[in-house]
Parts: structure tokens; sequence; C-alpha cells
């Protein structure tokens, strides 16, 4: 009984994520990210919404249980998110509205074939991490002392206690960390009737798994299915991930996978304007779950979206600025709650950003750089070659006209480096010469550098893939010179290219070269109007699926 | 444009190459993750509480009468041996050895969940005060009185 009713409450998730996304974007997300993605995105938006709804009822003082309001309003925005929408809502932008074709994506089978195997690769892992994890009760410090505690207490007292979430605060205990994991482990407690660890590794697992069926499908869109296999493979062997990270009901893995899959969906935004604005939507859900999942979420999101913002046209920065406003409105009941608890943030306060402290724990720069080379997701032994085979997987990249793509990757990761490297130096609680301080530091990079790293990490390692993917692909020919007209030569009949999206490697018309021209076997037929790309319509966007 | 010959020749090498790095790691997180898992699955526990090393079985026993013993969300005062004041301890006063102020941290809130549905509490009138690892005061506050005792855990009741 227990295992259905936790079943019954993870599908209300489900289905009120695919709630938010449809009356976002006014098309089903099934069909507007394909099956694969679109499951992942519905599990990340529902999580997303019970997070920022336990939130914003405990704030108020209301009862954080799935009775009497969290399950109801779910289930409402669950209906909502079903009933058919009237035709003007639910159609898809008109043609003038919608971004050119771009020319150079892959086609329509190889995003299924890449849709394909992200679905089995993340079935696969949700249930190995399932098995595995599901027996193994709360035993490390941070389960105890952060995310479950919090999560029993929003289960088992039904109510946000100052008492708990406030007054007894050290700073080991990072009370300003936000609610939306707690909130939904307790929801799962609230459907098995009892507190289960069990059903809150399954969370974690099913979090893995939508990490998983995203990733894959953004970068097959990008980069195709072979570079977007290797990828995931990459992420998943990075150490820890799978061997010690995928077992503890902690925030790592959870706000890992938002922020990676937010930083590829922008990524994947940047580079295909032909992948439909409805990934926008995907990217303000996967800003809100960053943000609401752990601290080191609004740096990963805030730096996706602020080079985002500084790579975008002009005329598209707008629209991101909207997102980052959606990512931090589930955010906000938190924060409020936190000022008027004087929860402040253990990174940046008032004392650790005082030029008295900043001037004692500068000298430990040098020890924090290297440690942090030290303990670096995957730097050590293979994973050296692989930064090394970056440099020229770069070059690929750019050599094939994604010059744009590599300098938001390089500069997402440089960013996120540069804040974890500056808070670990600042909140150093003394000079290398205190030696209590010394040793707090050193644990506290040796304990989490491997964990709140992984996003710079993972996106480093998987550049390599789609770069060499990407260069591959080789570059997309000019729009204009592809649409314009080639003539055809007396006595030869024009060849109209493989069609849309059926060309070797996924050329469309626009990348097939004009010469030679090939001469057709047999008596020659009729000739044919010269097909250009403008003459036959906007490509089927693929990407968009 | 297609890719030149020696492009292709490079990029299928990097995506080998990844793809190699990736089989060659995965196995071993494998093999960890089943290890690490059972060690975990293998954790005793009593009355769902898991035994910690450092609280032992009579400890986690002691707290698992405590959680039943106690009614149903009533808060519970922790008192510990006292130890210097953490340097994470943000709290810039309170009473050494209580409520985790100046007391080992981890067992602190340790013990905070295993407690768990009764939150922990500050105030020095609380109706239940767990001793743990440490002796009552003697004689025990006006109308305390010694609700359970085992080793060097007690439950006092007001």
């Amino acid at each position: 009984m227990s295992t259905a009713a936790v079943a019954a409450g993870g599908l209300l998730v489900l289905l009120a994520g695919h709630g938010v996304l449809r009356l976002t974007t006014g098309r089903r997300p099934l069909v507007a990210y394909g099956p694969t993605a679109g499951t992942g995105l519905c599990w990340f938006a529902g999580v997303a919404l019970l997070g920022a709804l336990t939130t914003l009822v405990g704030v108020l003082g209301g009862s954080t249980r799935p009775l009497p309001v969290l399950g109801p309003v779910l289930g409402l925005v669950a209906l909502a998110g079903l009933v058919p929408f009237p035709a003007r809502f639910g159609r898809p932008a008109p043609e003038h509205a919608r971004p050119a074709p771009e020319t150079d994506g892959p086609t329509r089978r190889q995003v299924r074939l890449g849709d394909t195997v992200a679905a089995i690769l993340a079935v696969a892992v949700t249930v190995l991490i399932a098995v595995q994890s599901a027996g193994i009760p709360t035993r490390s410090n941070d389960e105890y002392a952060i995310w479950v505690l919090r999560a029993r207490m929003l289960s088992q007292l039904g109510r946000l206690d100052s008492a708990v979430f406030a007054d007894t605060a050290t700073g080991y205990q990072h009370q300003e960390y936000p609610l939306f994991l707690p909130a939904l482990f307790a929801w799962f407690d609230g459907w098995a009737g009892r507190p289960s660890d069990a059903a809150a590794h399954v969370a974690i697992a099913a979090l893995v798994g939508a990490t998983v069926t995203v990733a894959g499908a953004v970068l097959t869109r990008l980069a195709g299915p072979a570079p977007a296999l290797v990828s995931l493979l990459l992420v998943l062997s990075l150490p820890t991930v799978l061997s010690v990270q995928s077992l503890q009901l902690m925030a790592d893995l959870p706000v890992f996978g938002y922020a990676l899959c937010l930083a590829l969906v922008l990524a994947l935004w940047l580079s295909r304007p032909d992948a439909g604005e409805a990934w926008l939507a995907a990217a303000a859900v996967l800003a809100a779950g960053a943000i609401g999942t752990k601290a080191e979420g609004q740096l990963f999101a805030g730096s996706a979206l602020l080079v985002t913002l500084a790579l975008a046209p002009g005329r598209r920065r707008g629209v991101l600025v909207v997102i980052a406003a959606a990512g931090l409105v589930g955010f906000l009941p938190w924060h409020a709650y936190a000022y008027v608890h004087h929860l402040r943030s253990w990174v940046a306060n008032g004392t650790t950003l005082s030029a008295a402290h900043l001037r004692e724990v500068l000298p430990w720069a040098e020890t924090v750089a290297r440690s942090m080379v030290q303990q670096w997701p995957g730097g050590a032994g293979w994973g050296l070659v692989l930064l090394v085979a970056l440099v020229p997987a770069a070059a690929l990249a750019i050599r094939a006209g994604h010059g744009r793509l590599v300098v938001f990757v390089v500069a997402v990761v440089a960013l996120d480096v540069a804040v974890l490297y500056a808070q670990y130096v600042a909140t150093a609680l003394g000079p290398p010469s205190d030696p209590v301080a010394a040793r707090l530091l050193t644990g506290q990079l040796r304990v989490t550098v491997y964990r709140v790293a992984l996003v710079p990490a993972a996106l480093l390692a998987l550049a390599v893939p789609v770069f060499a993917g990407l260069g591959l692909r080789g570059r997309p020919a000019p729009a204009e010179a592809a649409a314009e007209p080639v003539p055809a030569a007396p006595g030869e009949v024009s060849d109209p290219g493989p069609g849309p999206a059926t060309g070797a490697r996924g050329r469309s018309p626009a990348s097939v070269p004009r010469t030679p021209r090939r001469r057709s076997p047999g008596p020659a037929p009729p000739p044919r109007p010269r097909a250009s790309p403008a003459a036959a319509g906007p490509r089927p966007p693929a990407a968009s699926c | 444009m297609p890719a030149g010959r020696g492009t292709r020749v490079v990029a299928v090498g990097l995506l080998v190459l990844a793809a190699v790095l990736a089989l060659v790691r995965l196995p071993g997180e494998l093999s960890t993750q089943s290890d690490t898992a059972a060690t975990g699955r293998a954790m005793p526990t009593v009355a769902s509480i898991p035994v910690q090393d450092s609280i032992g079985a009579a400890g986690t026993e002691f707290l698992a009468l405590v959680r039943r013993s106690v009614p149903a969300h009533q808060p519970v005062r922790v008192v510990q041996p006292i130890t210097s004041v953490s340097r994470l301890e943000s709290r810039i006063s309170g009473q050494p050895g209580v409520c985790g102020y100046a007391a080992t941290g981890l067992t602190y809130y340790w013990l905070a969940y295993a407690l768990v549905p009764h939150p922990m509490t500050c105030d020095p009138d609380a109706r239940w005060t767990l001793y743990a690892r440490v002796a009552p005061p003697a004689p025990l506050p006006p109308g305390a009185s010694v609700y359970a005792r085992s080793g060097t855990w007690t439950l006092v009741r007001r």
C-alpha cells in the first residue's frame, strides 16, 4: 500500500510538472521537447513547483503535509495541464515569429536515436540507483544534520517551525539553505504515511534519471547522438557521482542536475535558433530548481544566465531577464523567511566580506587553489588527458563555426570556478597560522570540492565529445549563400539535395555542396525548378522534435 | 560545408578517447557504488534509528525509548558534555553543553534527527530534558524527576 501511495505521489509531481510546462509554453511537453526530455523536464518542473509551494505554505504558517493544501494545488495544476487548450493558446508561433531555421542540426532520425538512447540510459541509471540505495538509512552527517532533518520536521511536525529552522542555527547546519529538497522528501513521507528514507532515495534516483534524459536530449540536438551518449557516460563516470553521491540524501546531485541541464539548455538556445522557444520555459524551470535546491545553485544559475545574457543577440536578451526573474520567484518566500529570522549566508555576510577578514584570509589563496586542483572531480589521471583534449576539441568547434558555444562553456566554467574559489578563501575562519582554521579549511576542501564543483567539471568533461561532434558535422554554409538560387547548367539536372532532414550526417539542402553536379543515370527527366531552402519552406525543426 | 578528412580523423579520435575514458571509469564507479550501498544497507538499526558507532546500540535504544515516551511533538532539550565553542558556531552566547552550544555538534544533530518528530528546544523550562552522556544535576530542579535512565543517558521530566 505504501509503495503504491508513494508511486501515486510521484505521479502527481510528474503531472504537476507537466502542467507547469504546458501552461507556460502552451504546448504539450512531450511534443515540445520530445518524450525523453519532456518526461525529465516534467519531473524537474514538478519537484520545483512542489518545493516552491511547500516553502510558500510553510512561510505563511500553513501545513507542509500533502493535505490540505499541497496535494490539491498540485492536482489542480496537473489537471490544468491535461485539459485540451483552446486552439488559439495551443497553436505554435506563427511562421514569421519563428527564428530562422538552422541548417546544420541533427536529422529527425538522429534526434530520435539520441532521445531513445538517453531514455534507456536514464531508466537504467534510475533503477540502478533506486535498487542500490533504497535500503540505506540516513547515516552521513550532512544527511541527518541538514537535509533529512528538515524533511522530517516538515513531514512530522507538518509546519515550518522556527525552533528547528532558526533557533539552533550554527554555521555547520547552513540554516539558510532553501527547502526544495526537504520538501520533496517530506512529500513522500506524507504519501508513505511514515518517514521513508527509501522513498527519498527513489526521488533522488529519479532526479538523476531526469538529468540524464534532459542532458541527453539537449546534447543530441546540439551535437548529435554519438557525442551525446559519450557525454552522458563521461558525466556518469565522474568520480563519486554514482559511487557515493547517488546513494546519499543530499542536495549536491539534484542541484547538479538542475544546473547542468540549465547550462545545456541555454547553450542549445544560444547555438541553435531553431531549437524552439519552449526551451526557454524549461530554462526558467531549471533555474528555479537550481536556485531553490542549494545555495550553490544560485551561483550556477546566475553564471549560466549571465554568460548567456552577454552572448545572446540584443533582441533576445529581454527573455533571459524574464527567465531569471521566474527562477527567483519560487525562492523569494524562503529569502524573506531567512531575512526575518536572521539566517545569514555562511559564505557571503558582513564578516566574510569585511576588508579586515579578507586581508587575514588572503594568504590561503594558494592553498585553496592547490587543493581545488587536487580535489577536482575527475581531475586526476585520465581526467587530465581529457582536459588536454579539450584544446583541440575547442579548436575544431571554433573552426566549424561554433565559437560562441565554446566561449559560453569556457565562460560559465571560469565564472563558477572563480566564485567557488573565492568563497573557499573568504570562508576560512582565520589566517594560515591558526591551526583550527587550517584544519577546518582543509577538511572543508576535502569533503566539499568533489561535490560542489560537479557542474563546471561536468561541463568541461562533456565539452570534449560535444565540440568534437560539432567539428565532425562541419561548418554550416552561410545562410545567404545557401538561399541563393543556383542556375542549372544547360542539359544538367538540378539536384534538389537530399531533402529536408535526410542528408548524410544531417546535412540539409543548404549544406549540400553545389558542385560538382551529379548527372542522373538514364534518360534525363524534365527539368524541375531549382529547390532552394527558401522555396522549399523552412526545414522542419528537428531540434524541437 | 562538410568537415575535411583531417578534421574528421581528429574529431573521431577525440570522441573515441572520451568514450574510452568513460568506459574505463564506469566499472570502477559501479563496483564502488555496489560496495558502498551494501555497507549502508548492512547498517544495524534500532526501531528504525540507525546505530551510529559514536552512539552505540545501547544509546540508540535509549533514543528510541525517548522518541516513544515523549508525547507527540513535545520538544526536547538536550544536555551534552561541555566542549570548547566550535568555530562554526554562529550563536554568540548560550549555556555551554545545552542545545548544542559548546558541545559536540555532530552528536547534537544526530540526536535531533533521531528524536524526530520531537523538535529540539533551548528553553530551560522545557518539560523534557535528555542528558546525553552527562550526569543530570543533583539534586534535580524542583518538580523534575528521572523518567528513564540507561548508563550515561538520562531522560528527565518536569
